[in-house]
């Protein structure tokens, strides 16, 4: 046969999982019940998965908070993720479009730190959510609520209208079994955005508490701010946040010399910052390392990296490489904002 | 006759920064347009290679008769080419990196010959598409054994480059793997042995495990039917041999195909680098089976310009590039493959006589 050996280091496992249903949770939001294989490790309610799918030849990976429960997975050996279907996005695009029951989904291990911290001082624990922030904290609540109904929670839970509530059925469920649980919907668009009498009001001990914020960034930002200029002790918080806009749909590119990064190189553990339009490979021999290379001008792919996360731009085009890029050729590729390299 | 030729002399700078612009767009234009059908060539052309291998080893194996034997001999070959030619060059040299699957990546690839995956990025993709045809610098110019320009003196010992030539196309899965080893440099004080140990270490290793498989493991399986199966194996790769070293020598060394001093890579312009590949490469002409059989280097002109664009979109982009080069004066060389084959023929011929013997070109047949 073919000797078609693959250093482990850029092997990723594909673990097949069985799509066993696809539930419409809002008009842009479906959960998707997965069965993963044997071999799958498990996960803590919070955590994430990696997802692969192919969409037109390139594979393409997103992570997913998983929105179910342990107990459920030993239970019933599924779990669920829950996606929303971004505007232009090419991967919830095609999991809402393609993928039905019966289908497969490529899973890796789960990971992630936005888990519950049993150090936490029982009885305090607010959950603030904004959008499909909820996933997580939903499969948090549950989890907790199953093994301690009586617990007190808080959820704070931010959508723009009621038809984009998603779980509302669980959420209701949770409410009937939890007497301690108080939830709170706020509806954005009549509402505006959170402030800090809204949370105090919702939940008059948040400096003290623990409190768990999951949702885009700039919703974390404005509720951290909030927080902080509420309570003269500084809250624990954990957060975990959300999708992020394209570099290319943000702002226009600059000039590729006035361009600046934070290169993190995972295998190494180093994190370079770098600015005039340095190449990856520029930016490694430069803090010391020794790349492989060969040409030196984009031809023949001796010095092509792993990039796991960021965007860079091809040199020789002045162009912005496709986000989902992972193999970049490091010698014409510009790092731009936080890019990490897992293979130097 | 054929001539070292400065590339930069004969074109003009606007000339070149247009042919290295036209170049440019073309390769984007494909870059813009890779997608699924692309990914589903080369995943059918790997089951189908797949396939061809199953067969031909398990007719191989199970023959009762000689003609299935020979049936399972060329099934085996016709694997084994593809392997080498349409699915592992092309993919080690990043055609398919886009398609962000770990199993055609261009780095980690390994394939079904003696050559080591790593000797063969830094000798190939690197050292020969970086340095094409510049003597002293691309050591595939020869491999160091034939003589193929009067830019290199004569020695009597070219008279028998012909025996050379035979054999390293019998052996070219061995020659190709030795080709880091320098041997030439060696013998003549320019490096140490010793300072190839890392890679002799490399070959070694895939020698040992290409050569259990295919003269060991598989003929062990046969049982008292070994010997056979020994024999399958070392024709199909042998077949692959003559095949694979024919069509990479009709790339470079028939007539026509330039060569060029180590001057006139420096400051090179993208513009001139194009020039140099368009002036070094030749194609030949054929059926679809053709050019999938020979990895689509009868597109050795494509092939050159845009190394790491999926092999099999060469033959639609062949037409412009045909028209950018007759736009800027360049030469396109091309013709059937006997005939670019029976130039390459002339060539090792041609330069295993003294110059002296040829005041005039009279020797050769002209380029068309």
């Amino acid at each position: 046969m073919t000797l078609c050996e693959i250093d482990p280091l850029f092997s990723r496992q594909r673990m097949a999982a069985e799509v066993i249903a696809v539930l419409d949770e809002t008009a842009q939001v479906k959960t998707f019940v997965i069965r993963p294989p044997s071999r799958w490790k498990g996960f803590i309610e919070g955590q994430h998965i990696p997802v692969e799918v192919e969409v037109n030849g390139v594979r393409m990976r997103r992570f997913y908070s998983i929105s179910s429960t342990q107990q459920r997975y030993l239970r019933e050996g599924v779990i669920t993720i829950t996606v929303k279907h971004q505007e232009h996005g090419r991967v919830s695009g095609f999991l809402h479009e393609r993928v039905r029951t019966g289908g497969i989904l490529y899973i890796g291990e789960a990971s992630g730190s936005f888990t519950l911290n049993h150090s936490n001082p029982p009885g305090d624990i607010v959950f603030i959510a904004a959008g499909s922030g909820i996933t997580p904290i939903i499969s948090i609540i549950e989890s907790l609520g199953e093994r301690q109904p009586g617990l007190a929670m808080t959820l704070i839970y931010y959508v723009r209208n009621s038809g984009q509530v998603i779980f509302r059925e669980r959420l209701e469920l949770l409410s009937e079994r939890c007497h301690r649980l108080n939830i709170h919907l706020h509806f954005t668009a009549e509402e505006g955005r959170a402030s800090r009498d809204q949370l105090l009001r919702d939940s008059p001990n948040i400096t003290a508490s623990a409190v768990y914020l999951c949702g885009p960034q700039l919703f974390m930002q404005r509720v951290i701010q909030e927080l902080k200029a509420s309570g003269s002790s500084s809250p624990d918080i954990r957060q975990e946040h959300f999708g992020g806009p394209f570099l290319a749909e943000r702002t226009p590119l600059p000039a590729m010399d006035k361009v600046t990064a934070k290169v993190h190189l995972q295998q190494s553990g180093r994190e370079i910052e770098s600015q005039g339009g340095q190449s990856l490979l520029e930016i490694a021999e430069s803090h010391g390392l020794q790349p492989k290379f060969g040409c030196r001008s984009g031809v023949c792919h001796e010095c092509t990296c792993v990039k796991t996360g960021g965007q860079v731009i091809n040199r020789l085009t002045g162009e912005l490489v496709p986000e989902e890029q992972e193999f970049v050729q490091a010698c014409i590729s510009i790092p731009v904002g936080a890019v990490t390299i897992e293979n130097w | 006759m054929m001539k070292t030729t400065t590339p930069a002399r004969s074109l003009s700078a606007e000339q070149l920064e247009s042919l290295g612009r036209l170049l440019d767009q073309v390769r984007q234009d494909v870059l813009g347009d890779l997608g699924q059908k692309d990914a589903d060539y080369i995943r059918g052309i790997i089951r189908k290679q797949q396939m061809a291998e199953i067969l031909g080893r398990v007719l191989i194996h199970f023959s009762l008769t000689p003609v299935s034997w020979l049936i399972g001999v060329g099934l085996l070959s016709t694997a084994k080419i593809l392997e080498n030619m349409e699915i592992g060059h092309n993919i080690m040299h990043g055609q398919y990196d886009w398609m962000n699957d770990p199993k055609l990546f261009s780095q980690t690839y390994e394939w079904d010959t003696i050559c080591d995956g790593d000797s063969w990025r830094k000798t190939h993709n690197f050292e020969h598409h970086t340095y094409t045809n510049i003597l002293g610098m691309d050591r595939d110019y020869g491999y160091g054994l034939l003589r193929l320009t009067n830019t290199t003196p004569w020695r009597p010992k070219h008279l028998f480059q012909f025996i050379n030539y035979f054999f390293l196309s019998l052996l070219f899965d061995w020659g190709v793997g030795l080709h880091e080893l320098e041997v030439e440099k060696i013998r003549s004080g320019k490096t140490r042995l010793r300072d190839k140990w890392p890679f002799l270490k490399r070959f070694f290793r895939k020698a040992r495990n290409q050569v259990l498989k295919d003269y060991v493991l598989f003929p062990l399986l046969a049982g008292p039917m070994a010997l056979k199966v020994l024999l399958g194996n070392l024709m199909a790769n042998l077949i692959r041999n003559l095949w694979a070293s024919t069509i990479i020598f009709c790339g470079h060394f028939t007539e026509g195909a330039q060569t060029f001093r180590k001057q006139d890579y420096e400051n090179e312009s993208r513009g001139m680098w194009y020039y140099r590949q368009l002036l070094g490469s030749s194609n030949f002409t054929g059926s679809r089976w053709l050019h999938i059989m020979s990895g689509h280097l009868s597109f050795q002109i494509e092939h050159h310009l845009f190394p790491d664009i999926p092999a099999h979109r060469y033959r639609e982009i062949a037409p412009r590039v045909r028209q950018i080069c007759v736009a800027h004066g360049v030469p396109y060389n091309t013709g059937g493959f006997w005939r670019q084959w029976s130039t390459v023929v002339a060539r090792i011929w041609r330069y295993s006589l003294p110059d002296s013997l040829f005041s005039e070109p009279r020797g050769l047949p002209r380029a068309g």
